[in-house]
This record gives C-alpha cells, sequence and structure tokens, in this order.
C-alpha cells in the first residue's frame, strides 16, 4: 500500500490518507527527505521512530545523530532502502523520480511540500496523520495557529513596514512572490519590496534597492555575523531602513525551511517590523 | 568610412567619443526616474565643480555612487576582457582563444565558490583573484614545460584539462552545498550590479595591463606570422609570450573576481575590431578595449532599459545577443568572400 499526496491537491488528499491510516499499525521506522520534514517529524514527538534523514536535518539536536541519506535534491534511494523504512516523509515536484523508485521497491511514500503558512499546517495534519500522531499534530497545529492569530491581532492596528529581505549579498538576492518567504513576510505585517516579481530567489542591483527605500531590512544570516558590512556602507545613509535603524538578521532557517520553527521565525519577524506593537516575547 | 579606417587615429578618437556619450547616456538610465537635465547637472558638478541647481543628496548618490560604479565597472571589465582575448587570439594564433581558455575563470570560480560556501563573502574578490592567479601559475608550470613549436597547443591543452579539473571541483562543491547552490549559479552568470569597494585597485591593474599589452603591439605584429619568424625577426618570443600571459591573466583574474564570468567579450570584440580595421595591433589594442567596454555597457544597459530582462544577469545578455551578431558578421564576410 503506498500513496503520494501532490502538495497542491493537499486537501483532497488529506481524506485519502486518513482512511488509509485506521487500521494501520504506527509506522516504526520513518526516513524524512527534507529538513523541513525532519523538524515537523520531531516536533510531532516521533523522533524516535526515525531511522534516517535528509543532510542538513541539524534541528533538533537529535536530528544530528540520524544516520543521513543524502542531500534533498538527490537522495541516495539505495541507502533508504538499506534503513528498511516502512514510511518515507518526501518532498514534492524535486524528489519526483526518487519517489517513483521508492514507490516501485513497495516502500509507503508520503510527499509533502509547503509553499505557505497555511500549507505547513496542512503538512503536520498529513504528516500526523500518516504516522498515526494525531493527537499530537491537532496540539501542534493549534499552537502554531496561535502564533500566527497572535502575530495578526498584534499588528492589525500597525501600518504595513515595506520590508527588503536580503538572501545573499554577494550576488545581492532577494525574493519574489514566488518564496515561502514572501508569506511569511506578509503574515508579519509586511510588504515584500520586491513582490511584484514573479519568481522565487532573484538578483537585485543596488540602485534597485536604493529606489525601494523600503523601511525595514531584512538580512538572512546563513549563521554569519549579522553585521555584515555592505548595507552600513556611507552610499545607503540615506535609506529609510538605515535612517530608522531598522536593519536586523534573523537565522536563515526559521525562514528558509518551512516547518514549525517558521512560525518562530515569523514572530521574530513581526518583532522586528513592528517594535512598538509587540513587547519583547509577549507573543511566545 | 574608407577614410576613417585609413586613419586609425580619427576613428579612435570617434569610438572614444562614441563611449563617452554611450556612457553619459547610461548614466540616464536606471530604475529610479531621474530627468537627464539633472544628471547632466550632477555630472558637471562632479567633474568639473559647475554648481547650478541644488540637487537631492539621493539622487546624487544613485546617478554618481550606484550607477557611476556600475558603468565604470563595465567598461573596466569590457576593455580588459577585450584587450586580453585580442592578445591571446594573437600569441596562440588560434581565433577560438578567449580570456578564459587558460582556466582563469575556472579558477577564479572555484574561489568565489569556496568564499560562497563558507560564508565569507567579504574574501570573496580576494578568493577569486588568488583562484584565478593560482589556476594560471598551475596550466602554465605545466603547459610551458616543452619550450618548443607546439608549446602553444601544449598551453592550450594544459588550460583546457586545468579548466575541467576545477569546473569538476565546483560542481562537487555546488552539489555537497546546495544550500548555497543559487547564490554560486547567480554569481557564475555574471553580474555588474554588486556593490564592490574594491574598484580602484582593478582599474588599476587593468590600465597598467591594457599599458603593457600596448608597449609590445609591435612585437604581436610580428608574433603574429608565427613563433620562429618572430624570433628571426628579433622578438625574444621566450620572454615576451610568458610576461603578456601573465599581464593578460592578472587582468582577466581581476575582471572575473569583481563581475564573475562574462563570456563572449573576449572572443567576439577582437574578431569584429581584426574585421573593420585589420591586424596592426597599435589598432586593433586600444579599439578592442574601447569596442568592448562599449558592448558590455550596451548589454548591462538591455538589463535596465527592458523590463523583461531586469532579471537576468549580463553575462547572459553578452552570450545571447553577441552570438547572433557575430554569427551575423561570420555569415556577411562569408558571402563576401564569395
Amino acid at each position: 500500500m503506498f500513496f503520494t499526496i501532490p502538495h497542491k491537491g493537499i486537501e483532497q488528499s488529506n481524506i485519502d490518507i486518513n482512511k488509509d491510516s485506521i487500521g494501520r499499525e504506527k509506522p516504526q521506522r520513518i526516513v524524512s527527505l527534507s529538513p523541513g520534514n525532519t523538524e515537523i517529524l520531531f516536533a510531532l514527538s516521533a523522533g524516535d521512530r526515525v531511522v534516517g534523514v535528509a543532510s542538513y536535518s541539524d534541528y533538533p539536536e537529535d536530528a544530528k545523530n540520524k544516520p543521513s541519506i543524502g542531500g534533498y535534491h538527490a537522495p541516495d534511494v539505495e541507502k533508504i532502502l538499506s534503513l528498511a523504512p516502512d514510511l518515507v516523509i518526501a518532498m514534492g515536484e524535486v524528489q519526483v523520480k526518487y519517489i517513483q523508485s521508492l514507490k516501485r521497491a513497495g516502500i509507503v511514500v508520503v510527499s509533502v511540500e509547503p509553499k505557505n503558512m497555511q500549507e505547513i499546517l496542512d503538512a503536520i495534519d498529513i504528516i500526523s496523520a500518516a504516522i498515526g500522531e494525531q493527537e499530537r499534530g491537532v496540539a501542534l497545529r493549534s499552537e502554531l495557529e496561535h502564533k500566527l492569530s497572535e502575530v495578526r491581532r498584534v499588528t492589525a492596528n500597525s501600518t504595513s513596514k515595506r520590508v527588503f529581505l536580503e538572501v545573499w549579498d554577494s550576488p545581492l538576492l532577494t525574493v519574489g512572490n514566488k518564496s515561502f518567504i514572501n508569506d511569511i513576510i506578509n503574515q508579519a505585517g509586511g510588504i515584500n519590496v520586491a513582490a511584484e516579481r514573479n519568481v522565487d530567489y532573484t538578483p537585485c542591483d543596488i540602485e534597485t534597492l536604493y529606489s525601494y527605500d523600503p523601511d525595514a531590512y531584512v538580512v538572512i544570516s546563513h549563521s554569519r555575523n549579522a553585521s555584515r558590512a555592505f548595507i552600513n556602507k556611507a552610499d545607503f545613509a540615506d535609506m529609510a531602513a538605515v535612517k530608522n535603524q531598522q536593519i536586523a538578521a534573523i537565522n536563515d532557517d526559521l525562514l528558509t525551511r518551512p516547518g514549525p520553527r517558521s512560525f518562530t521565525g515569523l514572530v521574530k519577524l513581526a518583532e522586528i517590523l513592528h517594535p512598538e506593537a509587540i513587547k519583547d516575547g509577549e507573543i511566545k | 568610412m574608407k577614410l576613417l579606417i585609413q586613419k586609425p587615429v580619427i576613428f579612435i578618437s570617434l569610438s572614444a567619443m562614441l563611449l563617452a556619450i554611450i556612457a553619459i547616456y547610461m548614466l540616464t538610465i536606471g530604475t529610479a526616474s531621474i530627468p537627464v537635465h539633472t544628471v547632466l547637472s550632477i555630472i558637471l558638478e562632479k567633474l568639473l565643480g559647475i554648481h547650478n541647481q541644488d540637487i537631492p543628496t539621493t539622487q546624487q548618490t544613485i546617478v554618481w555612487n550606484f550607477r557611476g560604479q556600475r558603468i565604470a565597472l563595465a567598461m573596466i571589465v569590457g576593455s580588459g576582457l577585450a584587450v586580453s582575448g585580442t592578445c591571446f587570439q594573437t600569441m596562440f594564433k588560434n581565433p577560438l582563444a578567449d580570456p578564459f581558455i587558460l582556466g582563469v575563470s575556472s579558477g577564479a570560480a572555484l574561489g568565489a565558490s569556496i568564499a560562497i560556501v563558507t560564508g565569507r563573502t567579504d574574501c570573496m574578490i580576494v578568493l577569486a583573484f588568488t583562484g584565478a592567479i593560482l589556476s594560471l601559475a598551475m596550466v602554465y608550470f605545466l603547459g610551458q614545460q616543452s619550450m618548443h613549436n607546439s608549446s602553444d597547443q601544449q598551453l592550450l591543452l594544459a588550460g583546457i584539462a586545468c579548466g575541467a579539473m576545477l569546473n569538476a571541483m565546483l560542481s562537487a562543491l555546488m552539489a555537497l552545498n546546495s544550500q548555497q547552490m543559487q547564490m554560486i549559479v547567480f554569481w557564475l552568470m555574471g553580474s555588474l550590479t554588486n556593490y564592490v569597494d574594491t574598484l580602484m585597485p582593478v582599474f588599476v591593474i587593468v590600465s597598467i595591463g591594457v599599458m603593457v599589452v600596448m608597449l609590445f603591439a609591435r612585437d604581436l605584429d610580428v608574433m603574429a606570422l608565427g613563433d620562429e619568424d618572430a624570433r628571426f625577426l628579433g622578438v625574444d618570443v621566450d620572454k615576451v609570450k610568458p610576461l603578456l600571459l601573465i599581464v593578460t591573466s592578472l587582468m582577466t583574474g581581476a575582471c572575473v573576481s569583481v563581475s564573475g564570468i562574462i563570456g563572449f567579450i573576449g572572443l567576439i570584440v577582437p574578431h569584429i575590431v581584426r574585421k573593420i580595421v585589420g591586424t596592426t595591433h597599435l589598432v586593433i589594442l586600444p579599439l578592442s578595449a574601447i569596442f568592448g567596454a562599449i558592448f558590455l555597457l550596451l548589454a548591462d544597459g538591455l538589463t535596465r532599459m527592458v523590463p523583461l530582462m531586469s532579471g537576468i544577469p549580463v553575462g547572459v545578455v553578452t552570450a545571447l545577443f553577441g552570438s547572433p551578431f557575430f554569427l551575423y558578421i561570420l555569415y556577411a564576410t562569408g558571402r563576401r568572400l564569395r
């Protein structure tokens, strides 16, 4: 028995999952094919049943000790099979051919690839159903929904801030509206200045950045020192974000990796954008 | 036209004027809409100190610092690559030679990628330059061991082999660091939009490079006949060639380290210039520099003028428009010969 949920049809396929899962033993050997899925599995308290993870699965700490099955873009099918999983949690499009190989080998594959905050919640439903942790799933979902609604509540009366999100400094990259991060910005009461671009990551030249004149400049830190030089140069002194000292950094995993921690990233971003509305640590 | 080509000084001066006009025109183009007369006032004020109207500092910053830097970078890189290309094609007597043929670009790309995956983007330019120089040193050391007639081929082969190895290492690095893959890819496609604070050193390296190559223009004329003939005519090929190789590769390395890999300029500009003015290097070299600068300015201008192309790196544009243009030139010359 196996089933695959294309990420676009999450709603309908959801029903099949629940039907299929009824009367089925809880999977005991789970392999996760993306760092985000690993985080969801651990958040559903299924960490001890995870026997293999994609590389970069570095959260929570315990995930680092799990055997790696290679990068998410090229998982090692043979290695996965050798782990004898009874469930593989995969991504969508990018892993289609690997999912096919696994299914041919008779492995149960569930695939989720959230593209926005709502789809993370849906992915949690799907995964919790597939691993038989529905109760924990409901709890996690409502915890995260609470964060989302709290952020919406406290930012409701604030004016939206225009944000430039620096994915990388050289070459300078930002996010268009196809990116998952674009949705986090919107939910956090911000407006992505590059939202008119119909792409995921996209290069941006200095002049365009300057003429966007964002209210806030948020750097994805890539675990580096947050105060990187370039925006602090004298040439940018006239930018609103620099004048108002609205320059901040957020750890990349909180923004780029769809999972439970994306909601932590959301709260962090909301705190950066609306310091007047949110007191320190108000939203837990 | 014929008269112009027979009087190279006039032709070179006219080309230089064309370059200046295009450069000034490019200063008026960008995402921020700044009126042409404001741009001209800013240029007059910055260059000649003539103050005729009060201009907001933001507009001054955009025109002089951001656009100015980008245009300067385009001109420096364009001329550096074109002059290196001219030099390589003559020295190797190979019409396919371009500034990247000795693996300089692969070395630079590897250096830049190491900077990206280790998160040290502040050292990116230095690492890219180091990579370029190390790969050149390796190619030269391995390739020049036999200094006889076939040493050119030897060097080219060493360059291609070394480039293949470095590219493989680059691919491996990208596969192992999939999270940074997009950043590396965008760097590889070449771009003039980065905030570069090492413009001056690059400018110095490229202008010294162009001057040194110009000093050997007559030697290059002779070397085009063949190394044996050149020796016979009194050119110390064994000394001149290594010197020029090092100078041009330093230029290429400096250009690649700030702009990423911008292909095609070093290949087609020299050919176009030769088709117009013949084979005298004293004329070809300065014209290559000027046309290289013009070509890259126009390619970069396209990415700013055509909204559809705004997300496309300039290195892609040069190949996209350079190739058909070059093919047309080949076609036209072929027809004339027939």
